[in-house]
């Protein structure tokens, strides 16, 4: 992971802009998938690069492309807890998400569904071949529970596939 | 599972692409803002939460289990709404399963956090790009806010009384002498000052007028001391030695500097924004500004508690669009589509309002008093502009920390520990894509202010109707009490209690039916009562018992003719109403009537007079800081405009009267008229705005100078003329959003 994310930088980064300029792509690809549907992927890259600059500069950092993607993965993840908390206690408020997960294809809405880190796990390694080992330092978390997050996550959208076919 | 990476493609190109450079500018722009004060905590991030929604609404369910609604006749109870848990435990750590229709409720009213600013910036352009057309936005006109066509509650009479002690003598202590017994702002809440065109300390008088500070001293030979120019200058609160001087919308634009294109358009006008001026007064002669602020948008209101400025202002998207160049299908196509670009390359910065604060040395430092994770928007779309409380730090400007909400709303009233903002919902856009109806309902939202660097939001309540002024709200032993209008099948006004119940303002009691037909012209809550004063042809006072804030009632009713707009305890018992004569349909001469009001079932009119006729205006109709009550001699005093309708200026008159404030009886001690002093006559005859007393002296403003006289009898010991270059303000004050 580490290699592939330098090796997104570019030889020679000049400055903040140009580096970003370099990861942003796979970044909000990155943002799209772990955000909630109802957050502007751009924005959420936004917000992680903002935080990060309140402390950092991005090319003092060892790799700048992991370290924002922790960071979205937070920022998704605290606002969905946030807001997991909230329809406890306002149980109106479940349509504001199913209205803009309708906005989807069906096909999404199991995907959709999982937690963000899940997401971003299958992302970096269906998507973008990352190794469960990349994957994993990006999240913070072991190899192992990388292999048995993703697991888990797939056998969840196969169950839930397979209950709306048996519906 | 073979498609999951198809899926897993699709979802990572959602969303509109702004670039990498876009990006990473705003994320600067956003970096280099002051981060939020460490204490301000997103509302979901505090544990309490959840625990206190299940443990008050016990308490709700005890003090009330009850929303009530009028009856066909009027003002009695009929029926009751469950509105509470449907647990039976009385425990407070009890888990407790919420009845449906306080989850309805809940889910209505409770601000929704943003907690980062990409939902912020998601929200609004969701919401933007729903409605954007060929002309941008609609509800430009209120500023984003929403309630440009609330027409007819807010527009007249915006009036009412005097807190209950408000007008007490005070005693200031200066640095080396002890000042006269005054009198100070006429407030609604005892301690609580409001913001106004002159403030003293008993020993000097400072008046804002045609853009200058001037400090008068009090005393035998009142003299002008000291001025200072402040562009704009409408009014000012006083924090110790210091004055924070508002120049509201239109007075300055030092922090706006946005450039707009030749054929675009700003949204809400652009240029909106207020510049707060912060003067060392400790030396009246030689009075120095020590920073100012200046913050995007326009100013509604402001108090000050405990020390602390809490100021609400209200400010709308920088957004620029473009109009069709023409009425063809094709123009307003390209419009439409431009603009809706514009909106989706907003970001969350589009939406914060900014400040620049400067220093005493004339450095500015620009931020964002605004932070994402302190702002909120209600579950109901209420328009595009932002509404913050701002706490003021009057050391440092740039310390400044605001609380925001994506809503409209331009009534105020403080507590001393809570800021209540009232807000209309958005209805319908208008088929002119610009113009957007009022709701039948009003938000209230809570903030705490006990934190002296920042307002936190804390809940809000919902209740029917439209609210008139500040004084439409009163908290008392923890309720929020709101007189509202209902103009929608067939008007009738409510007198609702909302209860603290940590998650939301519930209402446990509601009492309706009040002037059917009317509307409120003025409300005054004094204790557990409420009077209120509708109009349409007759001015009944309703006496409403809220002793018991379960089952408001009415308990007693007086019609008499014309309208009271303002209400004024005079003592227990007694309470004066300033108003005005119908005749032919049309507000005609001032009156002032003296209620008793000892049996609340039975009030009285003990005595009216009118003072003037024809064509008359008392600006204490229309703003209660006009109105002054000196309870030492039961001195009233009002400014008095009387015109004649021949236009014979002799029959005119442009003064104040003083009128002695009996137990049965009210006799005119004395009018007074300021001197002209324009040469020119360009601007008219001075008018009183203000009157305040210090000792055995009356001092009135104007906006040509200051006139004295004697408490007693209102004969002229003096009058202090002010150099007159352009006057900016007419006399009222200059622009101000309706309070």
């Amino acid at each position: 992971m580490q290699a592939v994310l330098v090796a997104e930088r570019g030889a020679e980064p000049l400055d903040d802009a140009g580096l970003f300029a370099a990861i942003y792509p796979s970044l909000r690809a990155f943002a799209a998938v772990t955000g909630a549907v109802d957050v502007e992927p751009d924005d959420l890259v936004q917000e992680a690069v903002a935080r990060t600059l309140r402390n950092h500069r991005l090319v003092d950092l060892d790799d700048a492309g992991a370290y924002l993607r922790r960071a979205i993965v937070n920022l998704a993840a605290n606002r969905r807890r946030s807001m997991a908390r909230f329809r406890l206690a306002f149980a109106r408020l479940d349509r504001v998400d199913e209205a803009a997960a309708a906005e989807y294809p069906s096909d999404m809405t199991e995907l959709l569904r999982l937690d963000p880190e899940s997401r971003g796990l299958l992302f970096m390694i269906e998507v973008e071949g990352h190794s469960y080992a990349d994957a994993a330092e990006v999240l913070g978390i072991t190899e192992e529970a990388a292999r048995a997050r993703a697991a888990r996550a797939r056998k969840r959208l196969r169950a839930e596939v397979e209950g709306a076919r048996d519906e | 599972m073979s498609d999951l990476s198809d899926r897993l493609r699709r979802l990572a190109a959602r969303g509109q692409t702004r670039g990498a450079a876009d990006v990473f500018a705003a994320a600067k722009a956003d970096a280099t803002s002051p981060a939020p004060a460490s204490n301000v905590t997103p509302l979901f991030r505090q544990p309490r939460v959840l625990t206190a929604i299940a443990a008050t609404l016990v308490m709700v369910a005890g003090i009330a289990g009850a929303l009530t609604v009028g009856d066909d006749d009027g003002s009695q109870i009929t029926h009751r709404q469950a509105i509470a848990t449907t647990s039976t435990s009385t425990g407070p750590a009890t888990p407790t399963t919420l009845s449906e229709a306080t989850k309805v409720y809940l889910a209505s009213t409770r601000l929704i956090p943003f907690n980062q600013c990409g939902a912020l910036s998601s929200y609004a352009k969701s919401q933007a790009l729903k409605v954007v057309n060929a002309y941008g936005l609609p509800g430009a006109g209120g500023m984003g806010g929403g309630d440009m066509l609330v027409s007819g509650t807010a527009t007249a009479g915006r009036a009412s009384a005097g807190a209950e002690d408000s007008s007490a003598p005070k005693q200031s202590v200066a640095a080396d002498t002890v000042a006269p017994a005054h009198s100070d702002t006429n407030v609604q809440e005892a301690g609580i000052d409001e913001p106004d065109s002159v403030k003293t300390d008993g020993h000097t008088i400072f008046q804002v007028a045609n853009g200058k500070l001037f400090a008068v001293s009090a005393g035998d030979n009142p003299a002008l001391i000291g001025s200072l120019p402040i562009d704009g200058a409408s009014e000012m609160l006083r924090v110790a030695d210091k004055l924070i001087v508002v120049s509201p919308s239109g007075g300055v634009y030092a922090a706006d500097t946005r450039s707009v294109a030749p054929g675009s358009y700003p949204y809400g006008g652009g240029g909106f924004n207020t510049r707060f001026t912060v003067v060392d007064v400790s030396n009246p002669k030689a009075m120095k500004e020590t920073g100012h602020l200046d913050v995007d948008g326009s100013y509604i209101s402001a108090r000050t508690v405990d020390g602390v400025a809490r100021i609400v202002v209200r400010s709308a998207p920088d957004l620029t669009f473009q109009y069709p160049q023409d009425g063809t299908p094709e123009a307003q196509a390209q419009a439409k589509s431009h603009n809706a670009d514009v909106v989706r390359s907003a970001t969350a910065d589009t939406w914060l309002p900014h400040f620049t604060a400067t220093d005493a040395n004339g450095h500015p430092q620009k931020g964002q008093a605004f932070a994402c994770d302190a702002s909120y928007h209600p579950p109901q779309f209420s328009g595009f502009g932002m509404l913050s409380v701002l706490s003021f730090n009057t050391e440092n400007p740039s310390y400044t920390r605001a609380a925001s909400v994506m809503a409209g709303g331009d009534i105020v009233y403080a507590s001393p520990t809570r800021v209540y903002v009232a807000t209309n919902s958005w209805g319908d856009v208008g088929p002119d894509g610009q113009s957007v109806a009022p709701t039948s309902s009003t938000l209230i939202h809570a903030f705490d202010i006990s934190d002296p660097v920042q307002a936190v939001y804390r809940e809000s309540g919902r209740v029917n109707g439209t609210v008139l002024n500040q004084f439409s709200m009163s908290e008392y032993k923890g309720a929020l009490r709101v007189a509202t209008t209902d103009a929608t099948g067939g008007s009738q006004s409510f007198v609702t209690v909302l209860g603290d119940s940590g998650a939301a303002l519930m209402p446990v009691g509601q009492v309706g039916g009040l002037g059917k037909g009317e509307r409120i012209y003025a409300v005054r809550f004094i204790g557990p009562v409420g009077y209120v004063v509708t109009f349409r042809q007759f001015d009944p006072l309703y006496v409403v018992d809220l002793s018991e804030p379960t089952k408001p009632k009415v308990v007693g009713s007086l019609e008499v003719s014309g309208y009271s707009a303002y209400l004024h305890p005079i003592s227990d018992g007694l309470l004066l109403a300033v108003g005005a004569e119908i005749k032919q349909g049309e507000p005609d001469g001032v009156q002032m009537s003296l209620y008793d009001v000892h049996d609340p079932a039975s009030p009285k009119m003990l005595v009216r007079k009118e003072f003037g006729a024809g064509f008359s205006g008392a600006a204490g109709q229309f703003d209660h800081h006009a109105f002054l009550y000196w309870p030492a001699t039961k001195l009233a005093v009002v400014p008095l405009n009387t015109y004649s309708y021949s236009g014979d200026p002799s029959q005119s008159f442009y003064g104040a009267i003083g009128v002695h404030v009996g137990d049965s009886a009210l006799d005119e001690v004395g009018r007074v008229q300021p001197p002209n002093n324009n040469t020119n006559n360009q601007y008219g005859q001075p008018s009183v705005e203000r009157s305040v007393v210090i000792g055995d002296r009356l001092y009135l403003t104007t906006y040509q100078g200051l006139l004295v006289t004697r408490l007693d009898n209102l004969q002229q010991t003096a009058w202090v003329a002010y150099p007159v270059d352009q006057p900016q303000s007419q006399p009222g004050g200059g622009p101000k959003a309706v309070d």
